[in-house]
């Protein structure tokens, strides 16, 4: 089989394992959405009124597949909790989510390969152990802490960044950007500790291969050796922890959502789960799982464009 | 909603026993016209369409106040004020009541607003198929327009407590506009159409709603303000950071340290509400061994409830010996609260001969296991073990609901008028007695109080019921509903936080 097919049967077994054991966890809450629209005294008759409008009066699987049927054709079905379309409320909001992942990659990407590439000029020396150290303690920073530490002191001490709050670009590229930078330094400052000690492992491995020492009996300079040589080759567990770690930015934007108010999908699954809207929370979960997977697929088609070698052995098998 | 919940984890340096009104504001100069303000809150909006959206939170009143009103209001003291409604007379039994309308009031679609427009939207809300719970708590039958200018509520039986049940903002009482939601149908949740001092611009899901001035406002002062953001800000720290730095001008607030804090903070000014009703412990009058009074009382003496609101809330929320609340008008000179006394308690239960063990019911939350173990620990003392059931809040109404608990905790919402709350907690017919309280003379003061057109014959009627309640121990007061606002120190003409809703409709900024 062709390995673009291999990739997509793939991809389909594992969103169809993703969303029915989704349906499955979400109904197993206790709780039920027409007690929460209803409210806490509604009567029995009113409440199973409304779950008969709703539909949540037939069997889960029935209930699963009816929705998988409609997932297929792109439509996500309405919440249960303000009618709104779950598609819509999606695309509404990925802008913002998306943004701040980005963001926060940049940032973690743009601490990890120079604090790497410093590091391992002189392994054990004093930059590396400082390095080190900073990134186990950031790494132990948990984000709703390390949220609120920069909030009171860009927000609150210096008066440099607003506390909470999304701005669109629509509104001003500053703006927005005003906006974002907290939230994305929330996410990155912690992404990029890991990225940094793999790199610098993988780093460390490389700079003992003999094309490396041929660099440096040519006389090149230590940055060339690095930038030029080094890095490129070094570079594959860094990216594939990127896309693996793309799960974890998504669970971080939840809570980095909720602590500087904005209005991405991660607070929309939030949400959702609070208020038993079972639909909400089925559509978001399906659709971050698409994108999980599409996103580790891409990365394993950068391996080819980083090496020719893997292209080779890929395409043709 | 069940005690124990957020709310119980409210907290701060407030003495206990506030004095009637407990808001107050600093007195300022006359109010300044322009300027723009915004709130912070705790959660986005359900909607704005009551049959949709179904309950609204303390952030949606906030909100739905801006451009929905109510027929009458209240002021800080508790004394009916007009507002949609010039007037609402009774019949001679209170059995039909009459509001005349305020003429020349236009919606924000510039269609007239009218009595008919008032029938229609309480009787949508009446109306079974369109299944709004809150329709248990709404006395009403029906309501008529005979006239543009005249509404008929015909009561299911006399009523006093209307008027005033009516005047505070909810769900129920603040008034939309159902022609315009025929008109938009779903779409109208997101866009709502009213009469208030703010006409609606935008909402952005999870993030703002903004509204800007009604230039054809019917009180032609107000309001003073251009325009009013309100952002769900769900973090209690970031939001009263977003206060302090200044990107919004007041944040409804219960976390204790923060409006600990903000007492300390010369920018800053603390507004606080100690509404009617109370965080409860109901106790189950028909479970053994809780149907044997002598039981009861020993829970009731042997639970030292200031104490444990002091720890549970560092001293913010006031304890009272009865639900009514200081803004409720009715003050007790004799409450029949039993004191504590863990010796007296210990008596009883040797007195009623068995070994007591009850299971207290608590919502699986920090808060709902902190209210239970402060309770284990107090039962204890006088020989009584607690088992403790943490469960999901649902499961918690469920069990509530269906009398299938021995102790459990609870709320009686902040509301105008005590009548609704007490009746359906109390009477021996209603279907929300999960106590499954039986006592005639209880059922003869509650129609009293419901019934009766003269305030202080149902204020004496309240006032013996809650002897009767606290002697037999039915429903334990563990504490006060108490909400905070902190405004930046410009910020003025805030009323009181009926429901924990922040009113603007009369704020105005200085400098």
């Amino acid at each position: 089989m062709p390995w673009l097919v291999r990739q997509v049967v793939r991809l389909v077994v594992v969103l169809f394992c993703v969303t029915l054991l989704t349906y499955m966890i979400v109904n197993i809450l206790p709780g039920d959405v027409a007690i929460v629209i209803l409210g806490n005294l509604a009567t029995p008759q009113d409440i199973a009124g409304l779950r008969a409008d709703l539909g949540l009066d037939r069997p889960m699987l029935v209930r699963y597949f009816d929705w998988l049927g409609s997932a297929l054709s792109g439509d996500l079905g309405r919440s249960y909790r303000n009618g709104e379309p779950v598609v819509q409320a999606i695309l509404d909001r990925l802008p913002v989510s998306l943004q701040l992942m980005v963001m926060a990659q940049v940032i973690a990407l743009g601490i990890a390969i120079p604090v790497a590439l410093l590091s391992v000029r002189k392994p054990g020396g004093v930059f590396d152990r400082i390095s080190a150290s900073a990134a186990f303690g950031f790494l132990a920073m948990p984000n709703f802490m390390l949220g609120i530490v920069l909030i009171y002191l860009f927000s609150v001490t210096f008066d440099l960044l607003p506390a909470t709050g999304f701005t669109p670009m629509s509104e001003g590229l500053w703006d927005n950007l005003e906006s974002m930078i907290l939230p994305s330094l929330t996410l990155g400052l912690i992404e990029w500790t890991v990225l940094m000690r793999v790199l610098r492992s993988d780093l460390l491995t490389t700079l003992k291969e003999d094309f490396i020492l041929l660099a440096r009996a040519k006389g090149l300079p230590q940055w060339r050796v690095l930038l030029q040589h080094a890095l490129r080759p070094s570079s594959f567990t860094l990216i594939t922890i990127l896309g693996l770690n793309i799960g974890g930015l998504i669970g971080g934007a939840v809570i980095v959502e909720q602590i500087f108010a904005l209005p991405g999908v991660g607070r929309l699954l939030l949400g959702g789960i609070f208020n038993r809207d079972l639909i909400l929370v089925q559509g978001t979960v399906a659709f971050i799982a698409v994108g999980f997977v599409v996103i580790n697929f891409l990365v394993d088609m950068l391996y080819a464009v980083l090496d020719p070698r893997v292209r080779h052995v890929r395409f043709r098998s | 909603m069940a005690l124990f919940s957020r709310r119980f984890g409210l907290a701060a340096a407030l003495a206990v026993g506030l004095a009637a009104p407990a808001f107050a504001q600093a007195p300022a100069a006359a109010p300044v016209r322009g300027g723009a303000l915004t709130i912070g809150v705790e959660s986005d909006f359900e909607g704005f369409d009551p049959i949709r959206a179904g309950v609204y939170s303390n952030s949606t009143v906030t909100a739905a106040s801006l451009f929905y009103e109510t027929l009458m209001r209240l002021d800080d003291k508790g004394n009916l004020i007009p507002a949609l409604a010039l007037s609402m007379t009774p019949n001679e039994d209170g059995s039909v009541w009459t509001a005349k309308i305020r003429p020349n009031v236009k919606w924000h679609d510039g269609t007239p607003f009218t009595a008919q427009a008032v029938a229609d939207h309480f009787n949508r809300l009446l109306d079974p198929a369109n299944r709004f719970a809150g329709r248990a708590y709404l006395a009403i039958e029906k309501v008529e327009a005979p006239d543009d200018l005249t509404a008929v509520f015909k009561m299911r039986g006399p009523n006093a407590a209307l008027p005033r049940t009516l005047a505070q903002p909810t769900v129920t009482t603040l008034i939309i506009s159902v022609k315009a939601a025929q008109e938009k149908g779903a779409d109208y949740n997101r866009n709502p159409v009213g009469t208030g001092p703010f006409v609606f611009k935008e909402w952005r899901a999870a993030d703002r709603l903004v509204a800007e001035r009604n230039p054809n406002y019917w009180d032609k002062d107000k309001p003073y303000l251009d325009r009013v953001t309100v952002r769900p800000l769900p973090d209690s720290d970031a939001r009263y950071a977003s206060l302090v730095k200044g990107d919004v001008q007041v944040i409804w607030e219960d976390r204790a340290e923060n409006i600990v804090k903000a007492k300390k903070d010369k920018n800053l000014r603390v507004l606080t509400w100690v509404g009617s009703g109370a965080l409860v412990i109901p106790l189950n009058t028909q479970r053994e061994p809780l149907n044997d009074k002598r039981v009861r009382q020993a829970v009731s003496m042997a639970l030292n409830r200031k104490a444990n609101a002091a720890v549970l809330t560092q001293g913010l929320r006031p304890v009272h010996d009865d639900p009514y609340g200081p803004n409720s008008g009715i003050e007790c000179k004799d409450t029949g609260a039993l004191k504590y006394d863990p010796e007296a308690a210990r008596k009883l239960i040797a007195d009623y001969g068995k070994p007591v063990k009850l299971t207290m019911t608590v919502t699986a939350t920090p808060r709902g296991r902190e209210g239970a173990q402060v309770f284990q620990a107090d039962m204890k003392k006088a020989g009584i073990d607690v088992e403790i059931k943490p469960v999901d809040q649902t499961q918690l109404v469920k069990e509530a609901l269906s009398r299938d608990f021995q102790v459990t905790g609870w709320r009686i919402i902040d509301l105008a008028d005590v009548d609704p709350q007490m009746f359906a907690n109390f009477h021996s017919k209603s279907p929300i007695n999960f106590s499954g309280y039986n006592n005639a003379e209880v059922d003869r003061l509650l129609l009293v109080g419901r019934t009766s057109l003269d305030e202080n014959k149902r204020k004496a009627a309240y006032c013996d019921l809650i002897k009767i309640l606290n002697d037999d121990a039915v429903w334990l007061w563990s504490g006060s509903n108490i909400d905070f606002a902190i405004t930046r120190a410009n910020v003025h003409g805030i009323p009181g936080l009926r429901g924990g809703a922040v009113q603007v409709e009369g704020a105005w900024l200085t400098k």
